[in-house]
């Protein structure tokens, strides 16, 4: 009698396993700097809140916008968006996610310390149309807002009101709110452990709303940051770890090789490019005391053509990188392949041009450069000076911390300068708005025409999309042919991780959790 | 004696002022705009204006440092600008590893580098002591970093048997604690245990030599007592005298260990701090590094009386 009993409970203890945990283990090189879903728009930080709390229109990992917590939205009239929210769903202590918490989070993000005010800039009024329907009101026609909204996170209102975090992480009173270190979103994952550039941890929402159409399997997810390069590919090797967000371009082929382990790349929403003060009298920083070599447009093409940026992707980004003819990237609304066209490498013509010019023996330049900030970054800009040297212009190269090298940009410190641009709301305009208008607070280029202005404005309240596509296409005319800015190339970022795991790469280099699964 | 070491703590307040002073200026007038990295990507300048006037960057230096100065002295180091969080809690919840993974090389250090210089000394002309000396230079010679990567590579990726990078705090467990910090203090120890070795040897040869211990010869003692009893404690003064000045070395090498194994102390800390500039941690870690050392060369003069009754303070 004992022994059939002993045969089945064996036989059951093989046959029904006990479910381990799955816990992701990963790490990058920047911690998350809050989780205050409305006080820093900053890349790593919007990743780790995104995680916990979500928007109303979301990003599918091919960039296209979904229903977030909204499922439906339309102009009702041209200033007027409405929104109609999704029923049922609660946040992690429990409370009912309604319109109320909507208003409350968009009031929140348009507040002085607010870092996502930018992005909604044009709203004038939000209105709570009942429970589950809001109403944006914007000051003009505004044709892309719901693409604005897709950083912003909804919090809940009662939540905030009893830990006294109504206003974003606000640095005038130096004081640590309950936000920085708390969080309670909707989110498919909860915020269990923070320790600021020690450790994050989630685990998983049960009770989240969209585990139907995204069933992970992901229990734990454990943030570690290691800024150490070598450290952190090692860590991933010996696995330690899961998935690394940013591993070294040089340890790619390592990482592909090792048994275990597997590489993902995709085109990166940002373009990294070159601008020159096309604006100054004369050039601060160059030998030419008198006249500024780059108001010429002749000398700006000969550069533009003296850049080999195959032979940049092949030695200096070892192929993870795609040559560029306009300074934004396929995906955002805008770009198309005619635009992206580049003007043939020549540096014998390039030399030729220069002479036309008036520059038979080249001039001096300082290029400035960060050092830490974009993919090989300091490496590229190398690479620039030596083009540029062969066709006569000398050029003395200045690579810096970021925290110095941007400062540089903002405050027009500089004559010759690298910048990367990212445009997370995926449309033409942010692009014109920063660095080619002529009050752009990015535009340290000196470069202005009307014409473009006029457009800029213009597309801003366009609703009629061919004409506003036709606005756009003007206006990327008049940006290509004035080459204030050389374009380089669009990154390629490249996600490194256990053949175990399973996490589709996304374009705007921020991974969403509940898309990930872990193999049994 | 308690007049000397109240005199001694007296003595530090200048040189901890001069320190503040010249941590500040330092910081305050190297190029490099926290506000700008606080401020993000796609901040404007009047972003950044704003973020600078509510930091209080934007007032005259001295009136930074006196206000900062002032605070310091009420124990009141600051808030981080980046996390917000107060330096001094930051500093407490940062000390527990470096204190660890300090502790630990030391004890490393004593426990290899004294009998090495020992037996060194004793053996002074052999193959033995020939090849102690080549294992000091050695250890002199290879940079930390260059000592941890080479571990790293062998003990966790290769034979897998510690871990890469990490720290577990002692409460989760006394072996993964020893585990994550025992390639990290080998590293760290590697210049000291040459340093204290070297010493040792030193300081034990001139002893050896002297009157009293071919007296103690004479006398009969055995070689292993004349050595442990007679001539290390002797010897103690100069080897004391390293382990303090090793602790300077320690400060430094700790910032380096902990970036390269990735674990969270102050070490890390200030190395991040430095990076994004963040003024409050930087100078509250300076200054507190500061402290540390001048406490532990007083503690260090303290001990010379115990260990050498001719010295009186």
């Amino acid at each position: 009698m004992k022994t059939p009993l002993l045969c089945v409970s064996l036989a059951l203890t093989v046959v029904v396993p006990v479910h381990a945990e799955n816990v992701l283990r990963w790490a990058s090189q920047g911690d998350a700097l809050t989780f205050d879903p409305h006080a820093q728009n900053e890349g790593p930080t919007n990743t780790a809140n995104l995680q916990v709390y979500e928007p109303l229109v979301k990003r599918n990992e091919s960039l296209t916008k979904i229903p977030g917590l909204a499922t439906a939205w339309e102009t009702v009239e041209p200033t007027v968006w409405e929104f109609k929210l999704r029923e049922g769903v609660k946040f992690h202590d429990g409370a009912d996610f309604t319109a109320e918490d909507v208003v409350f989070s968009f009031q929140r993000a348009q507040s002085e310390t607010s870092d996502f005010r930018d992005y909604i800039t044009s709203v004038t009024e939000i209105k709570a149309v009942d429970d589950y329907t809001v109403q944006l009101v914007t000051d003009g026609p505004n044709p892309i807002l719901p693409d604005q909204l897709t950083q912003i996170g909804m919090m809940d209102s009662g939540w905030a009101e009893e830990h006294s975090v109504t206003e974003p992480q606000d640095f005038a009173n130096q004081e640590e709110t309950y936000a920085v270190r708390n969080a309670n979103g909707t989110g498919p994952f909860i915020l269990e452990l923070r320790e600021p550039d020690v450790r994050t941890v989630m685990v998983k929402n049960p009770d989240w709303w969209g585990l139907d159409e995204n069933p992970h399997n992901i229990d734990r997810i454990v943030y570690t940051p290691v800024s150490n390069e070598a450290t952190r590919v090692a860590a991933l090797l010996s696995g330690e770890l899961d998935y690394v967000l940013d591993p070294p371009l040089q340890d790619l082929e390592r990482i592909k090789n090792t048994p275990g382990l597997k590489v993902q790349s995709v085109n990166q929403i940002r373009t990294i490019f070159l601008g020159l003060n096309v604006g100054a009298e004369a050039l601060e920083s160059s030998d030419m005391t008198e006249a500024n070599p780059f108001s010429d447009p002749r000398v700006r093409q000969a550069m533009y053509q003296a850049i080999d940026i195959d032979a940049i992707q092949q030695k200096v980004m070892r192929g993870n990188s795609i040559p560029a003819g306009i300074i934004t990237s396929p995906g955002v609304h805008g770009y198309t392949e005619a635009l992206d066209a580049r003007l043939a490498h020549d540096p014998e013509g390039a030399k030729s041009l220069l002479e036309e010019a008036g520059y038979p023996d080249g001039f001096q330049a300082t290029l400035d450069c960060p050092n830490d900030r974009y993919n090989n970054d300091e490496a590229i800009c190398q690479a620039v000076v030596g083009m540029l040297g062969r066709i006569g212009i000398q050029v003395n190269l200045d690579a810096q911390t970021k925290s110095l090298h941007f400062p540089k940009i903002q405050n027009r410190e500089t004559d010759f300068y690298m910048l990367g641009w990212g445009v997370p709301p995926l449309d033409s305009h942010y692009v014109f708005n920063f660095l080619y208008r002529s009050d752009g607070s990015w535009n340290a280029t000196g470069f202005g025409d009307e014409r473009l202005d006029e457009l800029v404005q213009a597309m801003e309240q366009e609703v009629d999309l061919e004409q506003r596509d036709a606005m756009i296409a003007e206006a990327w005319d008049i940006a290509k042919e004035s080459n204030a800015y050389l374009p380089l190339h669009h990154q390629v970022i490249s996600w490194a991780m256990s053949d175990k795991l399973t996490l589709p790469i996304r374009a705007d280099d921020s991974p969403r959790f509940y898309m990930a699964r872990i193999a049994e | 004696m308690l007049l000397y070491v109240l005199r001694r703590i007296l003595a530090t307040i200048p040189v901890m002022g001069v320190v503040a002073l010249f941590v500040f200026l330092l910081l305050h007038l190297s190029p490099g705009d926290p506000a700008a990295v606080i401020a993000g990507d796609y901040a404007t300048p009047a972003d950044i204006a704003r973020i600078r006037a509510q930091l209080g960057l934007d007032r005259p230096l001295y009136i930074q440092f006196f206000s900062w100065l002032g605070r310091v002295l009420t124990g009141d180091l600051g808030t981080s600008i980046f996390s917000d969080l107060p330096v001094s809690y930051l500093i407490g919840q940062r000390l527990e590893p470096t204190i660890a993974l300090s502790v630990l090389t030391m004890l490393i250090t004593v426990v290899v580098a004294v009998p090495l210089g020992v037996v060194a000394a004793w053996k002074a002309g052999t193959w033995l002591d020939r090849s102690i000396m080549i294992l000091a230079v050695c250890g002199f010679s290879i940079p930390v970093f260059v000592l941890a990567y080479g571990m790293v590579f062998v003990f966790s990726m290769e034979l897998q048997w510690l871990p890469v990078q990490g720290y577990k705090p002692i409460n989760e467990g006394l072996i993964p604690f020893l585990r994550s910090l025992t390639l990290p203090s080998i590293a760290l120890s590697a210049f000291l245990i040459a340093l204290v070795t070297r010493i040792t040897r030193a300081s034990l040869l001139e002893i050896l030599d002297e009157d009293y211990i071919r007296t103690a010869r004479a006398k009969g003692i055995t070689e292993r007592k004349v050595l442990m009893l007679h001539a290390l404690r002797n010897a103690a003064v100069p080897i004391v005298t390293i382990l303090g000045i090793g602790v300077a070395f320690l400060l430094g090498g700790v910032v380096v260990t902990e970036s390269v194994f990735n674990i969270p102390g102050v070490g890390r800390l200030v190395v991040d701090a430095i990076l994004k500039r963040d003024y409050p941690i930087i100078q509250g870690l300076i200054l507190a590094f500061s402290g540390v050392y001048i406490l532990i060369n007083l503690l260090i003069d303290l001990t010379y009386t115990f260990l050498d009754p001719r010295i009186r303070l």
